[in-house]
């Protein structure tokens, strides 16, 4: 348990994290690429969707272990969509996808979804 | 001649002996028989109405039909189907749809993206 917290915590120092997060949390990034209004709740995601660690992340916050996060990255649209508002709803249940998932918008998992449909 | 068809029963036991080829070939077998009517060839299904498997990470395609089977995700069409399913064939089709060419991970945006 006190491992994997550490874990987390490593995973959020690297590349400065921290600083980007915050920063990205209260103003939001308007005007770049990727507007959208779930630009910076992306953020949330990416953690342990995208980072490419080895077994995936535990992180100590409910997943099994050898449990890790499926890849999005060219998953289609609706199918993001019709998971995340299962998440959101409780029809779908996973300790750490349904607080996620509660702290989204309709339009930020649109947002979302758009990205990680994105071919690259 | 002869020896020709020796060497090549020899080759023929040898691959069927192999236990890396009958996995694979068992999960192929299952998934095209099976799951590609809905997730399309290799797992990069065509309709937006079936996830794409193609490349997703082996681990969690195995969680995923383990939670169907137990009935702790709930799928109208997913729970019957990996309800047949043992635990061998679940880590095969895990195994098969994880090699192939499909899903990707995204650079993390904070890392300068």
């Amino acid at each position: 348990m006190k491992r994997s917290r550490l874990i987390l915590l490593f995973a959020l120092a690297t590349c400065g994290a921290q600083s980007a997060m915050a920063q990205g949390w209260q103003s939001g990034r308007q005007g770049g690429a990727w507007g959208g209004s779930g630009w910076n709740k992306l953020e949330m995601c990416q953690g342990c969707h995208d980072m490419g660690m080895r077994g995936g992340m535990g992180m100590g916050m409910g997943m099994n272990r050898g449990e890790t996060a499926p890849k999005l990255g060219g998953q289609h649209a609706a199918y993001l969509e019709k998971v995340l508002r299962a998440y959101r709803s409780g029809e779908r249940r996973h300790p750490i996808m349904n607080r996620m998932a509660s702290m989204l918008t309709d339009r930020d998992i649109a947002d979302i979804a758009r990205f990680y449909a994105q071919s690259e | 001649m002869k020896s020709l068809s020796i060497a090549v029963l020899l080759v023929l036991s040898w691959v069927g002996a192999s236990p890396a080829a009958s996995v694979s070939s068992s999960g192929r077998l299952k998934a095209e028989q099976v799951c590609q009517a809905c997730h399309g060839p290799g797992g990069n299904s065509a309709t937006d109405q079936f996830p794409r498997l193609a490349g997703q990470r082996e681990a969690y395609l195995v969680s995923a039909l383990r939670a169907y089977r137990a009935g702790l995700r709930n799928d109208a069409t997913m729970r019957p189907q990996a309800e047949r399913l043992t635990d061998e064939e679940i880590a095969d089709l895990a195994a098969y749809y994880g090699a192939r060419t499909g899903l990707t991970t995204r650079r993390a945006t904070w890392c300068g993206g």
